[in-house]
C-alpha cells in the first residue's frame, strides 16, 4: 500500500467512528483521568451497558487538559449530539445511561460541554468554554480527540503527512523549513530547532543519533506525559523527520520509567509504524531508514540535562559533562546526536504537515506557535493547556485559568520549574514569551506554571524548590552539590525564625557562585527560585528575619492558633481532629476550649475541619505582627 | 601535531593543537588551580577551580575541559574569577572537615601536634593521616581562606575498615571522582562509583558491598591518586609524609613489577605504582603485603645464636663467627644450602659458590615459590635456608637459617641471622618476560642487617676461604659474566595475579604471607569466619556495656555495670579499663555516673590501639577489667564562681565536676569547646548542671569563634571574677588555656592525661613535673595545678612511643558483629 491508500482507508475509518451509528462513549483514560477514576467508571459503564442490553462503542481516548474536572466522558448518540460531562462519578454512570442515551436528555446539569457540529440547548461548545476559548492546539491537536492506540485516526487528522512531505524533499530543505517556522525547543532553553539540526546534518560521521527527551521531571510539569500517552505518533513522526533532516538512522526515546502508559503507547505506537512502513528499511519506498527505540530513564531529574541523558542512554550514571564538545559533534558513542523535547516533536510533525510559514504566523517576532502549560497551584482551573506565544499572564491566569482559587489575591506565578523564577502580580501583563520571561528572571522551562495566592509564603516556596533541586542535583560539580546544600539550610533556618541578617547577602552570594561556576543547566538554574523571590519578595524574607514574622501566615515557627470563643460553637470537632491533644474543652459542663500553645504543633487540623470559621491563625513574630 | 597561538593573561602561549586551556597554561608555566584535574585522567570539570574567562564565550568554562584554540583570549586570574574561586572553594571546604584550616590556633597547634592524631574517623585536620599531602590544604593557604562563613556539613557516615589494607572515610571525601576514574582506567570497569544522588551522593561500590566481594584488585591506585584522606593505606597512613619514592623492583613473583618505593625514615612502608596507568598496575601483594613483611611487627630484627638449650640475641660479627665456627669442618656432601628464588641472581649464584666452593658439596637446592618445602637428600647433617623452605629438620646436627620473618623451624636452629630482602637489596633480576633489571637497594634495614649474600661472605670470610671479598653485587655480577653464568627468567605466573586476587602469590622464603600480614587472608581462601558471634548475657555480669554509641563522630559514650566504682567513685576521678585479656592497660576519666543503677559512663575518642578495642565494642559485650575510682577526686566546696571547660572527649568528663560544684552552691559556667559544631554534643545535660553555658568552636560555626581561653579572656572581660577553673581534653588545649590563665590569675586545675600503667603509684611512668616537683598522675592527681606544669615535658613524654603506637594497630579488616548491611545502607 502506498501512503495515499494508506491515508484513504484511514479517512474512512475516522469517518465511520464519528458517525455514531451506535451510542460511543469516549473516556478521558490518560494518567490524569486514571487517577482521578477513569477506569472504574469506564468499568461501571461497560456493566451498565451490558445489564440493560445496551449496544455501544467504548473507547479510551487521551487528554483533554481539563484536569481539574477528569473524570471526564463525552457520550455521542446516533442523531449526532456528543455531550462531554465532567467530574463523573460510578454513581452518575446509571444516570446517564438512563437520560441521555436511553431517553435523549443530555442533562445539561452535568454537563460541561458539547462536541461536534450539532448545538445544545444550554450547553456551550468545547471551542466556547473559557479555559478554551484563547488556546491554539498545535501539539494537542489530537488529545482526547483520537483514540491513541488507533494509527489511522491519526494518520486521518493529517498525520505521517508530515513525513511523506519531509521524505520528498532533500534534508538541507527540511531544515529550512523548520527555520521559516521560527520553533524554538520547547525543552527549556529555546534554542531554534532548525538551527540545532543544521549543526548536526553539518557535523560528518559515519552514524548519527537522534533523540527524543521525555524525562520531563519539573515539578508540577505533565505537558509530555499527556501528549506521549494521547498522541504518541505526533512525537514519533516529529523524530523520524528530525532524523531524516540530520541524517541518522537511529533513534532513541529516552522516557521516564514512571510513565509507564506513555511507554506503553510508545512501544504499540512503534509497533504500528513498522507495519505501515513508518520505520525499518525505506521508509515509505524512500531510501531513508530509521530505527526508534525506547529507553526507560530512572527518574533523575538531571537526566533531562542532555550530556547527562546521552550518558545514562550508553549505560553509564546520568551525570552532566562539561560542553563543547557539543552533542551535535560529539553525543550518544561519541557521534554526533541531536536531542529534541517531546513538545518539539510534536510540533514537527504538524509543521511538515502544514509549513513553516503557516506556524510563524502565531506567536511573536522572536517566539514562535503555541506553548503548552501545566497550569496548577491556586489556581481553579488546573489543567494542560496551550496557547501562543505572546499571551498575557493575565489571560492565561484568569481567563484560561479561571482566576485564583477561592477568590483569594494573586502573589505569584512560578514558571519553568525548579530552574525557574517567581513572577510578581506587577508583572500580570507580561507577554509570555521567551525574552520577556527571561526580562524578569525567569524562563519558559518545559512549561510548568505554579500559581500562588495570598497564603503562599515566598521564602517557603524558595525552600520547596531547593529541596528538590538539593535531592536532584547529581552530586558532581562543587557549586551546585554544596551549594543547594546551603541554600536550603538558610531558607530552613529563616522559616524556622532562626533568620539572621546576613543570610540575605548570603544567599545572593551564594546564589551568584552556583550560576556562575556549575557545570550544567540544572546547576546555573537552581538559584533562580531563590534569587527571583529575594528581588520580588525582600520584605517577606525580611519579616521573617528582622520581626520572626511569616507575612503569608504559612511558616509554622512564627503562627499560633487560637480559638475565637465568640464564633465558636463548642462542636468539638477540633478537639477530636488536633493529633497532638492540643485542644481542651467542652460542651456539656460548658467549658471553653482552648488550644495549648506549648503542646499544639501548628498544623492547622483544628482549623481546616473548624465549620464556623473559629480557629484563627495569627502571626506571633518577636514584634507584633502588623496584619 | 600541529601548534596552535593564543593569549593567556596577555602571554603569548604556543600549544599543540588538541590541547586543553589547562594544558597549554600548564606548559606554559602558567599556574592555574585545580583539584579534580589529573595528569592521568581525562578531564573532568567537576571541582570548578580551574575556571577561566574567554572572550567570546559565556560564563566562565573550566579550563580542564576546554579544547584551547588559535586565537583565543583566556583571562585566569581576573577579581571576579578569583572571586568566584576562592566562593567554591569555601564551598568545596564546607563539605569537607576543614574547621583547623580556619582556626586561629593552627600555627601552633601545627607546631605543638607535629604528627597526626591516630583516630578512627577524620574530623579534622587533626586527626587526618593525610594531612601533610592534603591538596585542600594547599590551596586553602594559596586563596588565604581564613574564614568559613558557611557551616560544614559533616555527613557521618561510617568509617568502612571492613576490607583488608584500606581505611576508607567518605567523611572526608570531595568527589573529585579521582578515584572512580583511575579504577575504570586501570581495571576497565570501576569497582567504584558515584551512588546516590545530590547531597546524598558519594563514592561507593553497587549494593554497599565491600570491595573485596565487589572484586576489588587492591592494586591501590585509589588511594595514591585522592587528594584527600578519605581513602587510606591503613599500614602506612600515620607515617606521615614519605621521605623519598624511589624506583624498584618487586621481587615476589617473577613479573618483577616495577614499583615506586615510599620510605620514611629508610622504611619502606608503602609501594604505589610508578605510573598510573593498566601496564604499571601492581598486585595487592606488591602494593600492600611487600611493606608489612619488610616493616610489619613480625619482621626479624635481631641475630641469635644458640647458647645451652636457649637461642640468645646476638651481634652480627658474634653470629657470623658462631656460624663460621659451626660450618667449619662440617665440608662435604653432608651439608646442604636451601635458598629461594624470590632474590637476585648474585645473591643466588654466590650462595651455591659458597656451597660448592667453601663446603664442598653438591648440595644446592632452589625451593619453589608454590609453598612446597625441600626433602633433603638422606645423609644430610648440616643445613643452611635462607627462609623456611625445608621439610623434617629432626636428624640434622648443624642448623643455620638466615630468615626476614620467625619461623618454628628457628627454634631448633643454632644460628639464626637476620637478613636483608626484597627491596632492601640491589642486583640483578630477571623477569619473566626475559629483561635484566639492575635493581638498587632503595630500602634501609635497621642497622646490622645486611642481605643474604653480604651474610655468606661475612662467614666465608671468617672461614678464611678465599674469593668471597665482594663488597657489591656489581663485582658479584662482573664475576659471574666473567664464567658465562646465565640469566635465567622465571616463568610467567598464569592467571597472573594482576587480574585476580585468588591468584595471588601466597609465599615468600617458604612462610605462607598471610601468616604474616594477616589481612590477606581476606583475599586467600581458605577463609577464616570473620565474623564472630557474641551472645548477649541477659544477667548483669561485671563489666557488661550496658550502652555504647557514637555520640558525635569518633567520640564514644560507653555506659558499663560497675556497681563497686559507681558507689565510691567521685567528681574527677578515673578507672583503668582492659577491654580484652591482651589487652593495654589504659585510664578513662568517669563522665558520669549512676549509684542507684551501678552504672559508669565513659566519653573516649579512639585514637589508637587500645581506644579503638573500646569504640569497637557493643551493647552487651563485656570488658574483660575495670578498675577504679582511682586517683584523687576533685575538691568540692564553695569558691564563689567555678569555670568548667571542656574539649573533645574532655567535655564529658567536666560533667560531674559541674554537678558537684553546682550542688556545692557555686555559680558554674560550663565552657564546651569543639573544632565545629558537628563535634558538640551532650549541651544539654551541660545545661542542667550549670548557669551558662558557652559553647565555642575553632571554625566558629556555633558560639564563639576561637577556643575555651577566647572564652575565658571574654568571661574576665565582662567582668567576671572566677575563683576556680576546671579544665579537661588533650595536652595542647589545656596548654594554652592554662598559659592565658595563668596570665590572668585564675586558679586553674587540669586533669593530666600521660602514658599510665598500674594507675597505683608504682611504676612511676605518669610522672609529670610540677614547677621542678616530680609529681605521679595517678596517685597524685590527675588534677595539678595549671600554672605549674612544665608542658613541654609532658607532651614530649606523651609522645614517645609514637612509632611503637603505629606499629600496633590492627592491620587486619573488623566486620562488626552488629552492623547489618541494612543498617549500612541506612546512610
Amino acid at each position: 500500500m502506498n501512503f495515499e491508500e494508506i491515508k484513504r482507508n484511514a479517512i474512512e475509518e475516522w469517518e465511520a467512528f464519528n458517525r455514531l451509528a451506535k451510542p460511543r462513549i469516549l473516556i478521558g483514560a490518560a494518567t490524569c483521568g486514571r487517577a482521578a477514576g477513569a477506569l472504574a467508571v469506564r468499568d461501571k459503564f461497560k456493566a451498565e451497558l451490558a445489564a440493560r442490553q445496551i449496544e455501544a462503542d467504548i473507547y479510551e481516548v487521551g487528554d483533554l487538559g481539563m484536569c481539574y474536572a477528569e473524570p471526564m466522558l463525552e457520550i455521542g448518540v446516533p442523531d449526532g449530539r456528543r455531550v462531554l460531562y465532567h467530574s463523573v462519578t460510578e454513581e452518575m454512570v446509571s444516570e446517564l445511561v438512563d437520560s441521555f442515551i436511553l431517553k435523549g436528555d443530555p442533562r445539561k446539569d452535568l454537563a460541561l460541554c458539547s462536541f461536534g457540529d450539532i448545538r445544545i440547548d444550554g450547553i456551550p461548545a468545547f471551542t466556547e468554554l473559557p479555559m478554551i476559548r484563547k488556546q491554539v492546539r498545535i501539539v494537542m491537536r489530537n488529545s482526547g480527540i483520537i483514540d491513541p492506540t488507533n494509527i489511522n485516526h491519526y494518520i486521518a487528522r493529517g498525520g505521517y503527512s508530515g513525513l511523506a512531505h519531509a521524505l520528498a524533499m532533500p534534508p538541507e530543505e527540511v531544515i529550512q523549513e523548520m527555520k521559516t517556522s521560527g520553533l524554538r525547543g520547547r525543552g527549556g532553553a529555546g534554542f531554534p530547532t532548525g538551527v540545532k539540526w543544521g549543526f548536526t546534518r553539518a557535523a560528518q560521521s559515519d552514524v548519527k543519533y537522534m533523540i527524543c527527551n521525555a524525562d520531563e521531571g519539573d515539578p508540577g510539569a505533565f505537558m509530555d506525559r499527556a501528549v506521549l500517552e494521547s498522541d504518541p505518533h505526533a512525537v514519533l513522526e516529529g523524530l523520524a523527520i528530525g532524523a531524516y533532516a540530520i541524517g541518522a538512522n537511529y533513534a532513541y526515546v529516552y522516557v521516564r520509567a514512571e510513565y509507564p502508559l506513555a511507554i506503553e503507547r510508545l512501544v504499540l505506537a512503534i509497533d504500528q509504524m513498522r507495519q505501515f512502513d513508518f520505520l525499518g528499511k525505506n521508509v515509505m519506498g524512500s531510501s531513508f531508514s530509521i530505527e526508534i527505540k525506547i529507553k526507560e530513564g530512572a527518574g533523575a531529574f538531571v537526566c533531562g540535562e542532555e550530556t547527562a541523558l546521552i550518558a545514562s542512554i550508553e549505560g553509564k550514571r546520568g551525570m552532566p559533562r562539561p560542553r563543547p564538545p557539543f552533542p551535535a559533534h560529539s553525543g550518544l558513542h561519541a557521534k554526533p546526536t541531536n536531542i529534541n523535547n517531546v513538545e518539539t516533536l510534536a510540533n514537527v510533525s504538524e509543521i511538515l504537515n502544514r509549513n513553516g510559514a503557516w506556524y510563524a504566523a502565531y506567536g511573536t517576532e522572536k517566539s514562535k506557535g503555541t506553548k503548552t502549560f501545566a497550569l496548577a497551584g491556586k489556581i481553579n482551573r488546573t489543567g494542560l493547556i496551550e496557547v501562543p506565544m505572546g499571551i498575557s499572564l493575565r489571560d492565561i491566569i484568569y481567563d484560561v485559568g479561571g482566576g485564583v482559587l477561592n477568590d483569594k489575591g494573586f502573589k505569584a506565578v512560578q514558571t519553568g520549574g525548579p530552574s525557574g523564577g517567581c513572577i510578581p502580580a506587577q508583572f500580570l501583563d507580561l507577554n509570555v514569551d521567551y525574552d520577556e520571561l527571561a526580562k524578569v528572571g525567569s524562563i519558559m522551562g518545559s512549561g510548568g506554571m505554579i500559581v500562588m495566592d495570598e497564603e503562599s509564603c515566598m521564602v517557603d516556596i524558595a525552600k520547596y524548590f531547593l529541596s528538590f533541586t538539593e535531592n536532584e542535583s547529581c552530586g558532581k560539580c562543587v557549586p551546585c552539590r554544596m551549594g543547594t546544600q546551603h541554600l536550603l539550610g538558610l531558607l530552613t533556618e529563616i522559616t524556622a525564625g532562626r533568620g539572621k541578617p546576613e543570610f540575605i547577602g548570603l544567599l545572593e552570594r551564594l546564589g551568584n557562585t552556583i550560576r556562575s561556576t556549575s557545570l550544567c543547566g540544572l546547576g546555573q538554574t537552581v538559584p533562580n527560585p531563590v534569587l527571583t523571590t529575594l528581588k520580588y519578595f525582600r520584605d517577606e524574607y525580611e519579616a521573617h528575619i528582622v520581626e520572626g514574622r511569616c507575612p503569608a501566615l504559612a511558616c509554622r515557627a512564627m503562627i499560633s492558633y487560637s480559638i475565637n470563643l465568640d464564633a465558636c460553637i463548642s462542636c468539638s470537632l477540633c478537639k477530636k481532629a488536633c493529633p497532638v491533644k492540643a485542644i481542651t474543652g467542652a460542651k456539656k459542663p460548658a467549658k471553653p476550649f482552648v488550644i495549648d500553645n506549648e503542646k499544639c504543633i501548628r498544623c492547622g487540623m483544628c482549623a481546616s475541619v473548624c465549620p464556623v470559621g473559629a480557629v484563627v491563625k495569627k502571626s506571633k513574630g518577636r514584634v507584633p505582627a502588623a496584619a | 601535531m600541529s601548534e596552535i597561538t593564543f593569549t593567556i593573561d596577555g602571554v603569548e602561549v604556543r600549544t599543540e593543537k588538541g590541547d586543553t586551556v589547562l594544558e597549554a597554561a600548564q606548559k606554559a608555566g602558567i599556574r592555574i588551580p585545580t583539584l579534580c584535574a589529573h595528569p592521568a585522567l581525562e578531564p573532568y570539570g567537576a571541582c570548578r577551580l580551574c575556571i577561566v574567562e574567554i572572550e567570546g564565550l559565556r560564563g566562565f568554562p573550566p579550563s580542564c575541559t576546554t579544547p584551547a584554540a588559535a586565537g583565543m583570549v583566556v583571562k585566569t586570574k581576573t577579581p571576579q574569577i578569583v572571586d568566584l574561586r576562592r566562593e567554591v572553594l569555601k564551598l568545596l571546604l564546607s563539605g569537607h572537615t576543614s574547621p583547623c584550616l580556619v582556626c586561629l590556633h593552627r600555627v601552633q597547634c601545627e607546631k605543638y601536634r607535629p604528627v597526626s592524631s591516630k583516630a578512627g574517623k577524620t574530623t579534622r585536620c587533626f586527626t587526618c593521616s593525610n594531612r601533610d599531602q592534603c591538596s585542600l590544604r594547599e590551596l586553602a593557604v594559596e586563596y588565604n581562606i581564613q574564614d568559613l562563613d558557611l557551616p560544614i556539613i559533616y555527613r557521618n557516615l561510617p568509617l568502612e575498615r571492613t576490607d583488608p589494607f584500606m581505611d576508607r572515610d567518605y567523611n572526608v571525601c570531595v568527589l573529585c571522582g579521582r578515584c572512580a576514574r583511575i579504577c575504570k582506567k586501570i581495571h576497565g570497569s570501576a569497582v567504584i562509583s558515584f551512588i546516590n544522588r545530590g547531597k546524598n551522593a558519594r563514592i561507593g561500590t553497587a549494593f554497599g558491598r565491600d570491595h573485596t566481594e565487589a572484586d576489588c584488585k587492591f592494586c591501590g591506585a585509589c588511594i595514591d591518586i585522592c587528594p584527600t584522606g578519605s581513602l587510606t593505606d591503613r599500614f602506612a597512613k600515620w607515617y606521615g609524609k614519605p621521605d623519598e619514592a624511589p624506583e624498584t623492583n618487586c621481587l615476589i613473583c617473577p613479573i618483577g613489577c616495577r614499583m615506586r618505593v615510599k620510605l620514611k625514615d629508610g622504611n619502606h612502608i608503602a609501594s604505589t605504582m610508578t605510573d598510573f596507568t593498566r601496564e604499571a598496575r601492581l598486585c595487592a601483594i606488591g602494593r600492600f603485603v611487600v611493606p608489612q613483611l619488610l616493616n610489619g611487627p613480625r619482621r626479624l630484627k635481631t641475630h641469635k645464636i644458640r647458647i645451652a638449650d636457649g637461642l640468645i640475641n646476638a651481634s652480627r660479627p658474634d653470629a657470623v663467627r658462631g656460624a663460621a665456627e659451626r660450618l667449619a669442618k662440617k665440608a662435604g656432601d653432608s651439608f646442604a644450602l636451601v635458598t629461594h628464588s624470590q632474590t637476585v641472581a648474585e645473591e643466588i649464584y654466590l650462595l651455591k659458590k659458597f656451597t660448592n666452593e667453601v663446603m664442598k658439596s653438591k648440595n644446592f637446592f632452589i625451593a619453589g615459590t608454590d609453598g612446597e618445602k625441600v626433602h633433603l637428600p638422606a645423609g644430610i647433617k648440616t643445613l643452611y635456608m635462607t627462609g623456611d623452605l625445608v621439610d623434617g629438620l629432626a636428624g640434622l646436627e648443624t642448623i643455620i637459617i638466615a630468615d626476614m620473618l620467625p619461623s618454628a623451624a628457628q627454634q631448633s636452629a643454632d644460628v639464626v641471622l637476620a637478613a636483608a630482602g626484597l627491596t632492601e637489596i640491589s642486583g640483578s633480576f630477571t623477569n619473566a618476560a626475559g629483561k635484566i633489571e639492575e635493581l638498587d637497594a632503595v630500602a634501609r634495614p635497621a642497622a646490622d642487617i645486611v642481605p643474604d649474600w653480604r651474610l655468606v661472605c661475612e662467614i666465608a670470610g671468617q672461614m678464611d676461604a678465599p674469593g668471597f671479598t665482594f663488597a657489591t653485587t656489581r663485582q658479584i655480577k662482573a664475576e659471574m659474566t666473567q664464567k658465562g653464568e646465565a640469566f635465567t627468567p622465571g616463568v610467567m605466573p598464569d592467571p597472573s595475579p594482576l587480574n585476580d586476587t585468588r591468584f595471588l602469590p601466597r609465599w615468600y622464603r617458604g612462610h605462607l604471607m598471610s601468616d604474616i600480614v594477616v589481612s590477606l587472608r581476606a583475599l586467600n581462601p581458605p577463609e577464616e569466619s570473620a565474623v564472630q558471634e557474641t551472645t548477649e548475657t541477659t544477667a548483669l555480669s561485671p563489666f557488661k556495656v550496658l550502652e555504647k554509641i557514637e555520640v558525635v563522630a569518633n567520640t564514644h559514650e560507653t555506659t558499663i555495670y560497675a556497681p563497686a566504682i559507681a558507689e565510691k567513685c567521685q567528681p574527677g576521678q578515673f578507672i583503668i579499663a582492659m577491654v580484652n585479656e591482651k589487652s593495654e592497660r589504659i585510664p578513662y576519666t568517669i563522665a558520669d555516673f549512676d549509684r542507684a543503677n551501678g552504672t559508669i559512663t565513659l566519653v573516649t575518642l579512639e585514637a589508637g590501639r587500645s581506644s579503638r578495642d573500646l569504640a569497637l565494642t557493643a551493647r552487651g559485650d563485656s570488658l574483660a577489667h575495670v578498675a577504679g575510682p582511682l586517683g584523687m577526686p576533685v575538691e568540692v566546696k564553695k569558691y564563689g564562681t567555678v569555670v568548667c571547660a571542656g574539649g573533645c572527649y574532655g567535655v564529658g568528663a567536666i560533667l560531674p565536676i559541674a554537678r558537684a560544684m553546682k550542688e556545692a552552691g557555686n555559680r558554674v559556667i560550663c565552657i564546651e569547646e569543639a573544632s565545629s559544631h558537628y563535634l558538640l554534643y551532650w549541651q544539654d545535660k551541660l545545661s542542667a548542671v550549670c548557669d551558662e553555658l558557652l559553647i565555642v568552636t575553632k571554625d566558629g560555626s556555633a558560639g564563639m569563634k576561637g577556643g575555651i581561653q577566647e572564652v575565658l579572656a571574654m568571661l574576665v572581660a565582662r567582668g567576671e571574677k572566677i575563683d576556680q577553673a576546671y579544665v579537661i581534653g588533650c595536652t595542647f588545649m589545656m596548654m594554652l588555656v592554662s598559659n592565658l590563665a595563668k596570665e590572668l590569675s585564675i586558679p586553674t586545675q587540669v586533669a593530666l592525661n600521660p602514658i599510665m600503667l598500674d594507675g597505683t603509684g608504682m611504676c612511676g611512668a605518669c610522672r609529670v613535673s610540677l614547677e621542678g616537683e616530680t609529681k605521679f598522675a595517678c596517685v597524685d592527681g590527675p588534677f595539678f595545678d595549671g600554672h605549674k606544669i612544665n608542658w613541654e615535658e609532658l607532651m614530649s613524654r606523651n609522645t614517645s612511643y609514637q612509632g611503637v603506637e603505629i606499629e600496633a594497630l590492627p592491620q587486619k579488616g573488623v566486620k562488626l558483629a552488629h552492623t547489618c548491611r541494612c543498617e549500612k545502607n541506612r546512610h
